[in-house]
């Protein structure tokens, strides 16, 4: 294969983020980047061996890199690498990069933010920083989603082939591709890694009842409303949910444990409908349709020429069967940036779409392999 | 001299960039020629390396893709 630079670490056009990352080593290594991306817009490798730290620190030196030139030329593509650890916000750093890999004995940690040194907390700081953390927890966990996407639908793709055999194995043929794919990989991943898929499929059970009884009441409303109004629909309906959820708890309530409850589920559906409806499903749908129709139906659709026309028709046709492996992909992020301390090796991290390529393991398919495939195909002479 | 409004150029709408589109014509390509057998992929690849010699003699766990 053709080495190409666009998934290749190169250290000779490399920062190491090793150490927390706060203010003062992203004014360290922004020199070095100016410096980097002046001598050309090739990719910069980002080497990480970080605890984590701020994580507003660790988006701006992603903008650092990502920074524009006078000549508007594109960004330079950013190429992770976690080397032994990537904890917390580093662990975020390294899955926002545009082809993540990892050494193979490299452990990566994600989490939901918090605060450090609180000394004094009264009733009135706690329900503020409660709040804080729930609006930045589910930001997080939707930059996650943006940045990982297609990674994760590439790990549901290329297991496909494999379904089947799970469906006879587990003796369901009824069994849905989203179950299929969940045994599928649990079989390699560590036990913290199957800890996080556990808690991510209870997040997504939930979520899956929750947003139909919304959809439901929405689709009842009749008339023009407004954006408030239409969230007091969507209000109301999850208070009906959460009442029903807990019909067997005589102690439960809204005073004691519903409200917050009820915050979490407004906001999980908010970020159902924020994801659904937007281009970035199309682009999985585009991407990955051709995998999930046959051949001649494939053919006939990527021969639409206009490519928001063929983009349209590829999400209308597999939005059916991607809907559900999307919505748990998306359960899957909130878990990973609200959860404890699970730490996840290099091959978990492969499996869940974290990241892109382990390092040295050449029996797991990356991008790279099909991209360099191409390459050779184009020019065989250069292989 | 002249005054002419000069239409500025079309934003481009699309939602895939020059590279997506290099990737989705690599993936349309492996399509074409595996379907969606991506142990296809992983034997291209080791060949790739057993004709550089670049096999490792040492154990690499395999997963059966």
């Amino acid at each position: 294969m053709t080495p190409n630079i666009e998934f290749r670490p190169d250290p000779a056009r490399s920062i190491y983020v090793q150490g927390d990352i706060y203010e003062d080593l992203v004014d360290r290594l922004t020199p070095q980047i100016i410096k980097l991306q002046n001598q050309s817009r090739d990719p910069i490798t980002v080497y990480i061996n970080s605890d984590g730290g701020d994580p507003r620190q660790m988006l701006n030196l992603l903008r650092v890199i990502k920074a524009p030139n006078q000549d508007n030329d594109s960004s330079c593509r950013v190429i992770t690498v976690v080397v032994t650890r990537a904890y917390s916000a580093a662990a975020d750093l390294l899955a926002f990069g545009d082809y993540a890999l990892a050494f193979p004995d490299s452990r990566i940690l994600f989490h939901g933010g918090r605060f450090p040194n609180v000394s004094t907390l009264t009733a009135e700081r706690i329900s503020v920083f409660a709040q804080y953390l729930r609006l930045a927890n589910e930001n997080s966990a939707l930059e996650l989603a943006r940045e990982v996407e297609i990674r994760f639908m590439f790990r549901f793709i290329m297991s496909l082939s494999k379904f089947e055999e799970v469906r006879q194995k587990e003796n369901k043929p009824e069994m849905s591709d989203l179950d299929c794919f969940l045994s599928y990989i649990s079989q390699y991943i560590s036990e913290s890694g199957n800890k996080i898929l556990e808690k991510a499929k209870k997040r997504y059970s939930r979520y899956d009842e929750l947003v139909d009884k919304v959809l439901k009441a929405k689709g009842k409303a009749k008339g023009e409303k407004s954006s408030a109004q239409w969230e007091g629909i969507e209000l109301k309906a999850i208070i009906d949910f959460e009442i029903q959820q807990n019909s067997n708890n005589p102690d439960w309530s809204f005073r004691l444990d519903g409200l917050e409850n009820l915050t979490d589920d407004f906001l999980l559906f908010r970020s159902y409908q924020n994801v659904s409806q937007n281009e970035r499903f199309k682009r999985i749908c585009s991407w990955y349709g051709m995998f999930l129709v046959d051949n001649e139906e494939a053919k006939e659709i990527n021969k639409i020429p206009d490519e928001n026309e063929r983009i349209n028709k590829w999400t209308e046709r597999v939005n059916p069967r991607l809907r559900s492996i999307w919505s748990f992909f998306v359960a899957l992020c909130y878990t990973l940036q609200q959860g404890e301390d699970e730490f996840l090796t290099a091959l978990d991290a492969y499996w869940l779409g974290l990241i892109d390529e382990v390092i040295g393991n050449d029996s797991l398919p990356h991008m790279r392999g099909i991209r360099e495939r191409l390459l050779d195909e184009k020019q065989p002479d250069a292989s | 001299m002249e005054k002419r409004y000069t239409r500025k150029k079309e934003k481009d709408n699309s939602i895939l960039t020059s590279l997506d589109k290099e990737l989705n014509a690599a993936l349309e390509d492996f399509h074409k020629q595996h379907g969606n057998d991506f142990q296809a992929l992983v034997r291209e690849v080791k060949e790739s390396l057993k004709k550089q010699n670049k096999i490792q003699s040492h154990d690499i766990t395999s997963y059966q893709i």
